[in-house]
């Protein structure tokens, strides 16, 4: 039998196994919508072959002594089929088994990520070659390998597995200070179930509205939720001593400023924010204050120092030497005190997906949803796909109150949307989870 | 497809809208549950419902409650001290537990139920001591209590104005309750005068009460004191 690779996790997965607890995991999911109904059995088929291929994504997460370790599997998962909401939570018994599920659907499929073992863009080449596998196994389709489709004959490349974080750490630590952010606090549903509101736009619109603005599409979108979200204040915080700046959580790949061919985590964040304390602000000077304050965090040097802050963090022997359960309460302790109040929510946008001819015939559409965070409600995860832009905007909370705000400005600002949603029927029983 | 009541585009087979939760019909696309975004069978949870949870809660609640009475019988062939034990859980199950299995446990049924469930119990213990006090002590004091408690709830959850009046008149029957509670303890255990200690808390209840009922009725008083006390 073939010895099953081990991997330790990379700088910026520690956090997340340790940051676990009853109601919360940090999971997200890429999902595609095909034309046609899905065979189950031959997607099996193809996920035992397709886990090969990914010796650093297909894996499940044990405790060691001192950290956890990512252990490769030795055969695939079962696919399941899908819950009313996305996102159920993922317990630790069964990210000790695997990391990861698959979800079928009517003409779906879902890919569930524990965050440890990859970020938005490892999924989506998991996702885009398991894919293109099924499509060629049950339609003989032949799609070429590339655009981020691998060969799943292929043997695993090294620098797939690296931990680019070390490699590419800079000399110098910058500082992650930041002031707290307004969130939003809400009655959560009783029972855990997660409503995803998808907002559809015409993805040539919103690029050309993001130009005329001189900004990216990232920028326009971040700042529309941060209206929506500054007038969420404004509606509910009444006294003026407990305004709060407004920050959101943006996603940086880092593979696009370092050669990295890493399919782990390989990701840093940029919190640009507004501070309503000073007074109104248009739309227009949003999108300026966004795109500037993201031009001066997203830079290969300040990315390279904050990556030398992450992986210095982790380097002092006395950290390393302490046993993994009292590392864990101290984690948790940090993650629970400071971990989330820095930003509103994320905004994570994979960007335009692109895939070969034949694949984009077969495949109508792709969402990239990722969990609601352990505090905050709510997280918008952004994907473009067949000239289309998927916002999905999740929350655990009863009311759709960031969505209803979102609406209002997309209708001030003119802008045209198709939703959708798994919102919950009135009087619907809850079950607890 | 649009929401008649927001407006915004919808797509096929969405069944509420997920902006104003209005419920979405067109006659010409009628509801298909196989356009929803997500199943919506609702799956049961991996780790235990609440109504199995309570069930298990109910049934070693109960081996706790006859336990002693069990045991005490065995040992002695009598009934003392654990009677006191079994109707005390019996009693702590009937105020905690028993409201936790329905959704949303009606207050109007329930307040008088664990009044009632109190008095069964004073009236075990009365039998047990030998008291004389259950029916000149007790049973009017309960009963007095039972119906302040049971109008407060009442109109509190019926009435959706004037929950000041309401809170405020509460307060005052309150500091009555205090002066009749100090009657019956003078009456049944000859205590040394009629009111001496109730005045205190009548004074103080009513002075609340009619504190709430004046904010109540001057307006700009309340609305600057909700100003001045915003949170």
């Amino acid at each position: 039998m073939k010895k099953l690779q081990w991997m330790a996790l990379d700088n910026a997965a520690k956090i997340f196994p340790a940051a676990l607890n009853r109601n919360w995991s940090n999971v997200f999911r890429i999902s595609a919508t095909l034309r046609h109904p899905i065979d189950a059995e031959c997607l099996q088929d193809v996920l035992n072959d397709v886990v090969k291929r990914f010796p650093s994504t297909a894996v499940c997460i044990k405790p060691g002594f001192f950290w956890y370790y990512l252990e490769q599997l030795p055969h695939a998962p079962k696919i399941m089929e899908e819950k009313p909401y996305p996102l159920s939570r993922m317990p630790f018994d069964d990210i000790r088994k695997c990391a990861f599920r698959v979800l079928v659907y009517n003409r779906r499929i879902a890919v569930e990520f524990f965050h440890a073992i990859t970020d938005g863009n490892g999924g989506l080449v998991f996702v885009k070659t398991l894919i293109a596998a099924y499509l060629r196994k049950k339609y003989g389709v032949v799609i070429p390998f590339e655009q981020g489709i691998l060969d799943p004959a292929e043997a695993p490349r090294p620098e797939e597995k690296e931990d680019s974080f070390q490699k590419y750490a800079g000399p110098v630590k910058a500082s992650r200070a930041a002031p707290d952010s307004f969130r939003i606090f809400a009655k959560r549903e009783p029972d855990g179930y997660k409503t995803n509101t998808t907002f559809i736009f015409d993805a040539e619109d919103i690029h050309r509205r993001a130009k005329e603005q001189g900004v990216t599409v990232t920028a326009y979108f971040a700042a529309i939720c941060l209206m929506a979200a500054m007038r969420q204040q404004q509606a509910t915080v009444k006294n003026p001593k407990r305004i709060q700046p407004v920050f959101v959580t943006i996603p940086v790949n880092l593979r696009k400023m370092f050669p990295s061919q890493s399919l782990r985590n390989f990701m840093l964040y940029a919190n640009p924010g507004i501070d309503p304390r000073l007074g109104e602000y248009t739309f227009e000077e949003i999108c300026q204050l966004l795109h500037h304050q993201m031009k001066i965090m997203i830079t290969p040097k300040h990315m390279a120092a904050l990556m030398a802050k992450n992986v210095g963090d982790e380097k002092p022997i006395i950290l390393r030497a302490t046993p993994l359960f009292l590392k864990n309460l101290v984690m948790r302790a940090v993650f629970n005190a400071v971990g989330e109040r820095k930003a509103c929510f994320s905004f994570s946008n994979l960007g335009a997906v692109n895939v070969p001819a034949e694949f984009g015939e077969f495949v109508e559409r792709m969402d990239f949803v990722i969990g609601p965070q352990a505090q905050s409600p709510y997280n918008i995860g952004a994907i473009t796909y067949g000239g289309k832009l998927y916002i999905n905007l999740i929350r655990n909370i009863e009311q759709p109150l960031l969505e209803r705000e979102l609406y209002a400005v997309l209708k001030e600002l003119g802008i045209r949307t198709c939703a959708e949603s798994n919102t919950r029927p009135k009087g619907e029983p809850y079950v607890l989870y | 497809m649009y929401c008649i009541n927001c407006g915004i585009e919808l797509s096929q087979g969405q069944a509420i809208c997920p902006i104003c939760k209005t419920k979405v019909s067109h006659p010409d696309f009628p509801a298909d549950q196989s356009l929803a975004t997500y199943p919506a069978r609702p799956f049961q949870s991996e780790e235990y419902n609440r109504r199995g949870l309570l069930f298990v809660l109910t049934v070693i609640w109960a081996l706790l409650t006859i336990l002693p009475v069990m045991l005490e019988w065995m040992l002695f062939r009598g009934i003392g001290w654990s009677g006191y034990v079994t109707g005390g859980m019996a009693l702590a199950y009937l105020l905690f537990f028993l409201p936790a299995w329905f959704k949303n446990p009606n207050p109007v049924i329930f307040v008088p139920s664990d009044f009632a469930g109190v008095g069964l119990y004073l009236l075990y213990v009365n039998w047990a001591v030998n008291g004389n006090w259950f029916l000149s002590f007790a049973l009017p004091v309960i009963a007095f209590l039972a119906l302040i408690v049971t109008a407060i709830c009442a109109l509190l959850r019926y009435l959706r104005w004037g929950r000041l009046y309401i809170i405020g008149g509460g307060l005052i029957a309150l500091g009555l309750f205090s002066v009749y509670l100090e009657f019956f303890v003078y009456y049944t255990f000859e205590a040394i005068s009629f009111v001496f200690w109730s005045l205190f808390p009548l004074v103080a209840f009513v002075l609340l009460g009619m504190m709430l009922i004046i904010v109540a009725i001057v307006k700009p008083f309340k609305e600057s004191l909700r100003k001045y006390f915003y949170m």
